[in-house]
């Protein structure tokens, strides 16, 4: 990854940051070259991009797109692509949070606030169905899940 | 819970960084590692 590309990722990076939105091609500088360079940094598993639209899809640990993993940090609601890039909002921005989803065995809310980096219930359990090795395979398949019971695979 | 919020500000504490520079697979290995994370299903390859 080359400065350049970096810069173009810490500038990617920052406006989702500072807007709490991913910004297009053509707001970073020549749609071309940002494309070009979003491309590179996909590649690199920097960044993700939407496989149709190639337009930003992931900064984790944020989710350019809605999902089922909601958290309130510095004032804004972002959203996570999984329940581990729900924490890691909260690491990301050096934050006290809460996250909001559902289970995914029973569809029972699941909220959890988290205060100088620690959960405040550590009954849930976060599940891993995807080997290591694998999480890149389909980086949107991976996702990991939150729950109340132990749904197979891997669980913290 | 709380091993998952450990792993995610070893994960992604720094991602937001203006001085961000990539992990190796090396330092995501030795991250899991140090968190007690083992065996196959959590060997990045």
């Amino acid at each position: 990854m080359d400065a350049g590309d970096l810069d173009l990722r810490r500038r990617t990076y920052a406006y989702m940051v500072e807007t709490g939105c991913a910004p297009r091609a053509d707001e970073l500088g020549g749609a071309d070259d940002v494309r070009a360079g979003w491309r590179r940094l996909h590649d690199a598993h920097a960044i993700v991009l939407n496989s149709e639209t190639e337009e930003i899809r992931m900064l984790n640990p944020l989710s350019a797109v809605p999902t089922a993993y909601r958290v309130h940090a510095q004032d804004r609601w972002w959203y996570a692509n999984c329940a581990w890039d729900a924490f890691g909002i909260c690491a990301a921005l050096h934050a006290d949070g809460r996250i909001e989803t559902s289970c995914a065995d029973c569809g029972e809310p699941v909220a959890v606030d988290v205060r100088d980096g620690k959960p405040d219930d550590d009954s849930l359990l976060f599940h891993v169905l995807v080997p290591a090795h694998r999480w890149w395979d389909d980086i949107v398949f991976t996702r990991p899940a939150a729950g109340r019971d132990d749904h197979g695979g891997e669980a913290l | 819970m709380a091993k998952l919020s450990e792993l995610a500000h070893a994960w992604w504490g720094g991602r937001f960084s203006p001085d961000w520079q990539p992990h190796t697979r090396e330092q995501n290995q030795a991250i899991l590692d140090r968190l007690g994370l083992a065996g196959p299903s959590w060997a990045l390859g």
